[in-house]
């Protein structure tokens, strides 16, 4: 399972950002996922584990959505066309770094300690050890400070619907539904 | 894009979504997220490898002696209630009512006897705070 996470967590986490448009979701949806894998292995066929899992976390963002209250219907292929840039390659780059931009901007709009706490775990992924030690802190305070932290970012997420990073990936021909 | 009568994505839709995403939207999961999925999934794993007893559905017999004892201990109760409802005097009543009260009323006047001294060294603090701001930058 380990070998999976490392071959397939970009793409799952990516399926689920493109699905959801939240990155905190995203990543809660990925664990998910491969949670769900693991757990229900033995219906694997052993064929494309790529596809088995991408099935799995399109599902999943599915029901996430219906419980959200809310679904994300492109209407028309050319909702797919919209994103395709000539290079590719920049256009790829451009959300990673809006997305990243966002995470940084939600991490310093915290109450302080959480700021710091979710900027530094977050942001620029260090570990708790190494928070822990730089701030002279224990490392169980830490790890309850970033879990405060991340349900914190995880409301302003779910706050915006879905972050800037995501709403501003609306192509043309997509449409929001607004179940019961 | 078409749905299904479930909602789910058909594999079609699915294929063309993991393409596109391929192509166009690949995200770097952050490094924590590998760390954080293999703790779930050793959660989960200690879960799964916890022995399950086996519950026996009950007889008859054992319901019927279940509701007895049940039974039992509700009736006792509402009948030691309805002792000391009798065998202790009224106005007993009525001093544990004021005596309670007195005390809620002795821990109130602490709680503001200490937040009057908080205030008043608070207040204390600041001036020479501000006295040695003074003194460090006259004439700010």
């Amino acid at each position: 399972m380990a070998d999976w996470i490392d071959r397939y967590q970009n793409l799952i986490l990516s399926v689920c950002f493109h699905m959801t448009g939240d990155y905190f979701a995203s990543q809660d949806l990925t664990q998910e996922t491969f949670l769900a894998a693991f757990l229900h292995m033995a219906g694997f066929d052993g064929k494309n584990e790529k596809a088995w899992l991408c099935r799995i976390a399109a599902n999943k963002c599915t029901d996430y959505l219906r419980q959200a209250g809310r679904r994300m219907i492109p209407t028309e292929d050319a909702s797919m066309d919209a994103f395709h840039s000539p290079a590719g390659r920049p256009e790829q780059e451009t959300l990673e770094a809006a997305v990243r931009e966002e995470l940084r901007e939600k991490c310093r709009s915290l109450k302080p300690p959480y700021d710091e706490i979710a900027y530094q775990y977050f942001y620029l992924e260090k570990k708790p050890e190494e928070i822990a030690d730089e701030q002279g802190k224990n490392k169980k305070t830490v790890e309850t400070q970033i879990y405060r932290a991340r349900e914190k970012l995880r409301h302003l997420y779910g706050q915006e619907g879905g972050g800037k990073a995501g709403k501003s990936r609306e192509g043309p021909g997509r449409k929001e539904r607004q179940d019961g | 894009m078409d749905e299904n009568k479930t909602g789910y994505l058909t594999d079609e839709e699915l294929n063309r979504l993991i393409g596109h995403v391929e192509q166009h939207e690949m995200l770097r999961a952050p490094s924590y997220l590998k760390a954080e999925t293999m703790e779930r999934l050793e959660r989960a794993l200690e879960l799964q490898s916890r022995p399950v007893l086996p519950r026996l559905p009950k007889t008859r017999k054992e319901k019927k002696r279940e509701l007895f004892l049940y039974s039992l201990k509700v009736g006792a109760a509402a009948a030691a209630a309805i002792v000391m409802l009798f065998s202790v005097p009224v106005k007993e009543f009525e001093d544990l009512g004021r005596k309670t009260w007195n005390r809620r009323e002795q821990t109130e006047r602490i709680a503001d006897t200490i937040t009057r001294g908080l205030g008043e060294k608070t207040e204390e603090l600041s001036r020479g705070l501000e006295a040695v701001s003074e003194w460090l930058i006259p004439g700010k």
